[in-house]
Formats: C-alpha cells, structure tokens, sequence
C-alpha cells in the first residue's frame, strides 16, 4: 500500500504534498483516478477534433514519467489482444469514432458538395531517427521541408482509411510494430517519441470553384519525461530549475540559454530543431490547437518525477 | 609506519577500490546498478579507518602527508556516496575534505583534489537551489587557483597519485589536470551566476572557458566555433558590438582552419560530415548578419532620440564613435561612458582582475583576426556612408547564408534570411537623405518580399505568409508616403504619372493588407467573430491602415472620391465596431481606436457634403 504525495481539488487543481508547504497547480482540466476515459476524451479530445474537421491542425500530446499512464489514457489498456473497442478504450480509439462520425454527418449534410478523404501515419522518433511504423523494415527516415510539402518525412506510408476501424487497424499494425522494435532492435519505447497522425482533406465545390482543405490531427506519446537526462532524447526541452550540467560538452547549451533570455529576432541562434518540434512546427502555431495530457503517478516514490511533470505542464501553458 | 602499512597493504587496497568504481561497475548488472561502488565503498572506508588510527601516532612531517592522503580519500567518499544517490552523506565528506585541507590549500600534494572538492560542493550547492552558497565556494576555488599559480606554480599532483606506490604524473600531465580542474570551476561559475541573475558575468566566464579550451588545445572546433558565434549573439543583443564582433570574428577565424571532410557517410542527424561543416558557416553566417541589422538599428535609434532631444553635444559624441560599454543601462547611458574601457564596466571583481591588462581577459590572443574584424566596424553609425558600409557587409553575409539555406529545401531558414535582408535595407534607408533613393530601396524589398510570397504555399507556411503579406503592405505604404513628400516638395501639384503611382503604391498597399485579412478568415470564409490573441491587433491596424490609405487616393472625380470614402469608412467602423463588441481590448488599439472612431463620424458627414454638390 503505498502512500499518496497527491491531491485533486476539482474541476481543475491538483495539490502536491511537499514540504514545507504544498504546492497547488491550477490547469484547464484535472482528473483524478476515478475519472472515466470517456470523460477524458470530452475534455481534451472533442474540441480538437471538431476544429480539425473545421480545418485547423491539431495536436494531443501525453507527457509525462514512464509508467505513470500516457499509453493507457492515448490508447487504452493493451493486453485484450490490441482490441479498440472496449470500455476503457483511451483518447486515440475515441478520437477515431469522434472524427468520422462528424465526417458522416457533415457528408450528410452537405452531400456530393464535399468529399473527405482520411489518411493516417505512424512513426517513432528514436535518437533523433525517423522509423515508419508501418514498415516493419524501416530504416531510418529524412525529416524534409520543401515549399510544396512544408514539412514532411520522405517515404513515409500514409494509410488510407474510411472508417475507425480501419483505423484501429492501422494503429494496431503500428503499434505491434513498436514492440517489435522494442525488444528486438533496442528500440526501447521508453526512450522514443510515437506520433500518430491523421490528415483530413475536403474537397468542396463552391460556385464552380474547387475548394481543397487540409487539416492534420497528431496524436503524440511522447517518451518518458525521466528519459529527458538521457542525451539521447530530445523533443521537449525540459530545462532543470536547479543543476548544473557537470560535462563541457554542454557549454552550448549554457551559452544558448543566455541568448534565449534575450528578446526576439534580433539573434541567431545556431542550433538544430529536434525532429519531433520540426515535424509538428506546422501543428503548433497559428491557427492550431494543443493540448498536453499530463500524466502523474500519485505514489509518493514518485514524487520527484511528478513535480517534475507538473513544473513542465505549468511552464507549458505559458508558452504561446 | 603509516607507509609500510600503505605500501605492504593500502596503496593496493586503493587500485582495487579505483578499479571496482571506474571499471567493474560498467558491467553491473541494471538490478544491482551500485555494487562495485559499494564494494569499492567498503575498502575506502577501511581504508581510511586505518589511516586514521596511525594519525596519532605518526610524526609532524608525515602527519601532514597522512593527513591529506586522508582528505583525497574522504574525496573519492563524497564522489562514491554522491554517485550512488546518496548526496547528503557525499557532502558530508565533502565537506571534510574540505574541512582537512585547511592550513595546505597551497600544497603541491593536494592543490588539485581541493579544487575537484570544491567543484563538486558547488555543483551540490546549485542543485539545492543554494546558487549564493555555491558561487561563495566556487570562488574560492577560483581565487585558491589564481594564487597558486602565482605563488607556488609547481605542477600539482594528479588525484590518485597520493594514494599510489609510483609517481604517475609528468610535469605536463599535471599541469593539464590542474588547467581541466579550473576550466571546470569557472564553467561552473558561468552556470551560477544566471541563477543569480547575472547574465553578463555568467557570458564572461562563458568567454573564458572558450578561451581556456582553445589554449589547452581540447576542443572540437565546429562546435567551439558554433558556441563562440552563439555568445557572439548575446552581446548583439546587449548592444556589446566590439565583443559580438570579437567573438564572430573568432568563430569564423576557427572555422575557417577546419579542412574539407572527405568522409561522405551520414551521422544520426542524416547529414555528412560535409554538409554539417556547410551548415555551421551559414550558421555564422547568420549571425554575422544579425549583428550588420542589429548595428544599423541600434544606430538608427540612437539618432532619432538625438533628433529628438537635438542635442548637438551627444551627436558629436556620436560621430567620434564612444564605445559601447556592455552594461546594463540603456544605450543612452552608453555614451556618457564614451572614454572607458568597456571592459571595465564588468565589475571589480570579475574575471578582469587577474592579469594586469584588463582587456585580454575578453580577448582570444592566439587568433589572427584583424582581417575578420577590421571588415566591419563595432561602433554605431551617424551617416549614409558608414551605413552603407555595414549594409554591404551584411548584404554579403546574406548569401553566404543562402549557398547553403536554399529555398526548397530549407524554406523557414531561407524566409528569415529574406526578411532581415529586407530589414537590413529598411534600416539603411533611414540613412538615406534624397527620397528618391530611398523609394528605391523600398521597392528593392518589396520585391524580394513578393517574389518570396509567390513560392510559398500558404497551407504550410500560413504564419510566416501572413508576415510577410503585412510587411509589403507596410513597405507600399512607406513608398507612398514617400512619393507624395517628393511631390509636396516640388511645390506645385502633382503630375499625371505621379498620380498615378501614388494611387498604384495605395492600391498595392491595400491589397496586401487585404491578403493579410482574408488569411485569418474561417473556413467559410467569414472573418472570425473574435480573432485569436496574436493575430487580433494586427487585424485591427491593418483594417485601420486599409481606412487610412483609401483617403490617400488622389482623385477628381467625386464619384471616385465617394467611393474611397466609403471603404475608407467600412475599415474605420469595423475597428470600431469589434472594439464595442470586445470592450476588454480596447487598450490594445488604444491610439488607431480614438482616430477610427473620430473619422467614423467625421467621413459620413464628408461624404454627404459631396453627394449634396452632386445632386
């Protein structure tokens, strides 16, 4: 029986027990154990999901220590043989159902004046490699960016798909893939970012004018945030309120926070994107919605990594 | 008999214990991740227990040596508990360490284990968010170096060498153990000091570890050179020129000595060694740029407040280039300073008091970059020449960048490029007295900017195409603002083809404010009932400047001129009427708000004076 470090004061605190006194965290939404993965959904998933449908990108990220439930609240438990359907099914299955439900009832709508096509994607990001999820011999992918595409992976299998189920497959294709991957090439699921990722065109006639639409929902399970000391997993930049970094082979670093202190354009600042912020750059400004699902685990064990997590997704709502 | 027991027994117990926790240990198993540490643990400890029992009975002399075998040894405790998550004991022995050493801090024997002590309290301290503690202990390490080396300066032992049977070490080896410990104090000094706030002693240190890393010949010269122009780029925007240009100049110096890599295989990142050699001089490149745009700016502000205040006093000052301290005050107080040393605005206490000539501190003396720095100057500018001067310097860092940034392939880098080039005009353009030449300018932009604009697909590039639809709008703007002066200058009224391109430039200004609108529609083509927070005061100047450059329109016909008015109109209402439907940001717009609503009443009445002549 292990004892708890947290509290939940609904709708939207949740309150860490440290000393010497306890810190209160406020966010849109918070839930607690008792919350219904379906209840989850209606707070992050639904909005997303319409603006998706209405033409805006979007992304869902799920951050957060291993173990403390990101794979369980995107995707639902996994050991009924990968099957979506049940009642504990996570953000991604009822994300899918969600988005093609409104996609059939906008079709109804609006009938042969708009044609949607659905197509899905998944990849893993691991040091700093691109592997297609749904190429079981993947080998490493380039992260493009031309003027035609924008940011793209080069080669990357784009599924199309016409209903959830499809797409259940596609994730579950995927997903097994992953661990695969994991036990026998190394690629420890821990230490790699998944992104899922559906695009949405609409093809619609208006007044004898062809209007093509193209939105991108990013469904992202992003590695554990424990894993952010490892050098090898970049992607969220998490910087430690209190270390020192003891290896000089961090002055950049040092030197780079310096500069990001200082304001706007007026530097150039000479490092490389991670691949995950280059892929999603398109999906995280402007007209875009993004929402992080910050998972902790209430044992007081992991009290550090929950602070941690919850410092993170504080930071995180202040960043425009 | 403390070394008969190290000889016949300790010195031995000590290689194994070194061994168990440098080598052995890789090969623990994940489930038991500490157990050579704990078995070295364990001999360490014994190890230390014996040495104390013959501390007593030992001799003044060989106490002294007891006694700092004992404090390297209560080191290598403190490094063990700390590595096994066991901090507080580990500063526990730290601390004795510390405490041992007192009274020999000049020792030859232990010099370097205090100094490795020392770093490792001030790594702790920091970690504790103690950032005041740590930088008291870490200076101390800095200040115990500095009067050794001018005290003593006989290479000091290497750890480990108390504790072994054989003298290891080489005067050179020593030496450049020594120099790594210190190196390491002062890039930990310059991971203190932001905790405190102070992000130009925490530069300084960074500069002083380049320059450490370059003398002791340790160092990878694209990344040093990529973190010399990174620093180069905080002193840009603390208005520093003469250290930015020092620290760009060094890094291209550096760069330049890296020969061509043969080697065509692709690292992690998918790139060859070549091309990441590319990469980085485009880097440099940039902020070479950045800092030619950041001159030209700053110079070009610190006129218009002259003009402002018409001090004749301060532009003088101004023309006999005061440098630019890197202070913290506002540029203004810069120039009272124009006589010092920059580099004494850094403080008494900083890395500046150790050799006699303060300057070199901030300096990398074994680079040759006269030619590098001579090509651009580091003092702010007063006159179109010595604009120009700069401009050019920047305009050829521009395509530098761009051999490597091109377009397809590299379309954000290549669009920042585009638009400090159109920056860099835009500032030198200030410089430029005769209108004429500065319309020209203007049009050099505008162009760069369209030709820009017509490649990119605005569904993946939406931000950046909204910035630059305004910013054309805003150069034709410029450019009609521009033309009619000439023509109020002339005295006399317009000729047709003036007419003409002044109603052209409004157009064109329009129509790209327009673009700019019509981006933030929704789906359905409808404006956004409430627009989002970073788009919403854009929206609202551009509709405000659209109401504006329709009564810029030259016109005889009332008709036309009607016509004007009422758009003219329709863009002043609009501000008006989205400010009355969101009371709360009226403040935002607060200026355009009070004309949009003035000429909202005022244009109707206009305009119905005009229809009356009419009818």
């Amino acid at each position: 029986e292990q004892s708890m470090c947290l509290a939940v004061q609904a709708p939207n605190v949740i309150v860490m027990d440290c000393k010497p006194d306890p810190r209160r965290y406020t966010f849109d939404h918070v839930a607690d154990i008792n919350t219904t993965q379906e209840a989850v959904f209606g707070a992050v998933g639904k909005k997303i999901i319409e603006s998706c449908v209405g033409g805006y990108n979007g992304t869902i990220f799920a951050y957060g220590q291993t173990g403390s439930g990101k794979t369980f609240t995107m995707l639902g438990p996994l050991d009924d043989g990968d099957d979506f359907r049940h009642e504990l099914r996570g953000v991604i299955p009822r994300s899918f159902e969600y988005l093609f439900n409104l996609i059939s009832r906008e079709q109804e709508k609006r009938g042969d004046a708009v044609e949607f096509v659905t197509r899905c994607s998944f990849l893993e990001i691991y040091n700093e490699q691109i592997f297609d999820l749904l190429d079981t011999a993947s080998t490493g992918l380039h992260l493009r960016e031309n003027i035609k595409k924008g940011v793209f992976v080069d080669g990357l299998i784009e599924q199309n798909v016409t209903s959830a189920i499809e797409a259940h497959q596609v994730l579950s294709a995927g997903w097994v893939n992953r661990r695969v991957a994991s036990t026998s090439m190394n690629r420890e699921s821990s230490r790699s970012h998944a992104v899922f990722t559906l695009t949405i065109e609409s093809k619609e006639k208006k007044g004898g004018v062809m209007n093509i639409r193209c939105s991108q929902l990013n469904l992202v399970d992003l590695a554990g945030s424990e894993r952010q000391k490892d050098t090898h997993t970049a992607g969220v930049r998490l910087k430690e309120a209190g270390s020192i970094n003891k290896s000089l082979s961090a002055l950049g670093n040092v030197i780079m926070a310096l500069v990001d202190i200082a304001h706007g354009k007026t530097r150039h600042v000479p490092y490389r994107d991670s691949k995950l912020s280059f892929l999603l750059r398109d999906s995280l400004g402007g007209n875009a919605k993004t929402y992080i699902i910050a998972n902790v685990h209430p044992g007081s064990k992991c009290f550090g990594e929950t602070l941690s997590t919850l410092n993170f997704a504080r930071r995180a709502k202040m960043i425009k | 008999m403390a070394a008969m027991y190290l000889q016949n027994q300790g010195f031995e117990e000590y290689a194994s214990a070194r061994r168990l926790s440098e080598e052995e240990s890789r090969q623990d198993p994940e489930t038991e991740p500490y157990k050579s540490k704990y078995k070295a643990r364990e001999l360490l400890l014994q190890l230390a227990e014996a040495l104390q029992g013959f501390q007593d009975e030992s001799q003044a002399e060989e106490n002294i040596e007891l006694t700092l075998q004992l404090a390297e040894l209560w080191f290598h405790l403190g490094v063990n508990f700390s590595e096994t998550e066991e901090v507080p004991t580990g500063e526990q022995y730290f601390s004795r360490c510390a405490e041992l050493m007192q009274g020999h801090k000049m020792d030859q024997r232990c010099v370097n284990t205090c100094l490795n002590c020392l770093n490792q309290l001030g790594i702790l301290w920091v970690s504790r968010s103690e950032p005041e503690k740590a930088l008291k202990i870490l200076q101390e390490a800095e200040d115990i170096y500095k009067m050794y080396m001018h005290n003593v300066g006989q290479p000091p032992l290497l750890l480990h060498e108390l504790l072994s049977p054989e003298q290891t070490g080489s005067p050179k080896s020593r030496q450049a153990e020594f120099e790594k410990t210190h190196t390491l104090t002062l890039y930990y000094l310059a991971q203190t000091y932001p905790k405190l706030g102070d992000n130009e002693k925490s530069a300084a240190y960074c500069h002083l570890t380049l320059s450490r890393q370059l003398q002791s010949g340790h160092f990878q010269p694209i990344d040093w050179a990529t973190n010399c122009a990174t620093l180069s780029q905080y002193y840009v925007t603390r208005d520093n020129f003469t250290q930015g240009r020092h620290c760009l100049a060094s890094a291209s110096s550096v760069l330049s000595q890296v020969p061509e890599p043969s080697d065509e295989t692709e690292d992690g990142e998918n790139e060859s060694a070549r091309e990441k050699l590319e990469r980085r001089k485009a880097d440099i490149s940039r902020c070479w740029l950045k800092y030619c745009l950041v001159l030209l700016q700053e110079s070009r502000q610190a006129l218009m407040d002259d003009i402002g205040e018409l001090d004749r006093a301060k532009q003088t000052d101004l023309a006999k280039g005061g440098a630019v301290a890197g202070s913290k005050g506002s540029h203004n107080d810069d120039k009272q300073e124009k006589s010092e040393d920059p580099e004494k605005a850094e403080g008494a206490d900083g890395p500046g008091c150790h050799h006699g000539d303060e300057k070199s501190q901030l300096r990398f003396e074994s680079l040759e970059l006269t030619a590098l720095e001579d090509q651009v100057t580091d003092k702010k500018v007063t006159d179109f020449d010595q604009a120009r001067a700069v401009f050019l310097v920047g305009q050829k860092y521009v395509n530098a960048a761009k051999e490597f940034y091109v377009l397809d392939g590299h379309v954000t880098d290549f669009v920042e490029i585009t638009q400090d080039w159109s920056q860099l005009f835009r500032a030198l353009s200030f410089f430029e007295q005769d209108f004429e030449r500065r319309c020209k300018m203007h049009k050099r932009r505008a162009d760069m900017l369209q030709s820009l604009l017509s490649e990119l697909n605005q569904q993946h590039y939406l931000l950046v195409c909204r910035q630059i639809m305004y910013e054309i709008a805003e150069i034709f703007s410029e450019m009609l603002d521009l033309k009619v002066a000439i023509a109020e200058a002339a005295d006399e009224r317009p000729k047709v083809h003036a007419v003409k391109k002044i109603n052209s430039l409004a157009q064109q200004s329009i129509s790209h404010y327009q673009m700019f609108l019509d981006s933030l529609r929704k789906a359905d083509k409808e404006m956004p009932k409430t627009f989002s927070e970073d788009t919403l005061r854009p929206a609202l100047v551009a509709n405000f400047c659209v109401g504006r450059l329709y009564s810029k329109f030259l016109s005889s016909d009332p008709q036309v001129k009607l016509q004007n008015m009422s758009k003219s109109l329709d863009h002043y209402q609009f501000v008006v009427d989205y400010c009355t439907s969101h009371p709360d940001i009226a403040e935002l717009v607060k200026s355009e708000l009070e004309i949009c609503t003035e000429m909202s009443q005022l244009l109707p009445i206009q305009m119905e004076k005009i229809r009356l002549t009419l009818s």
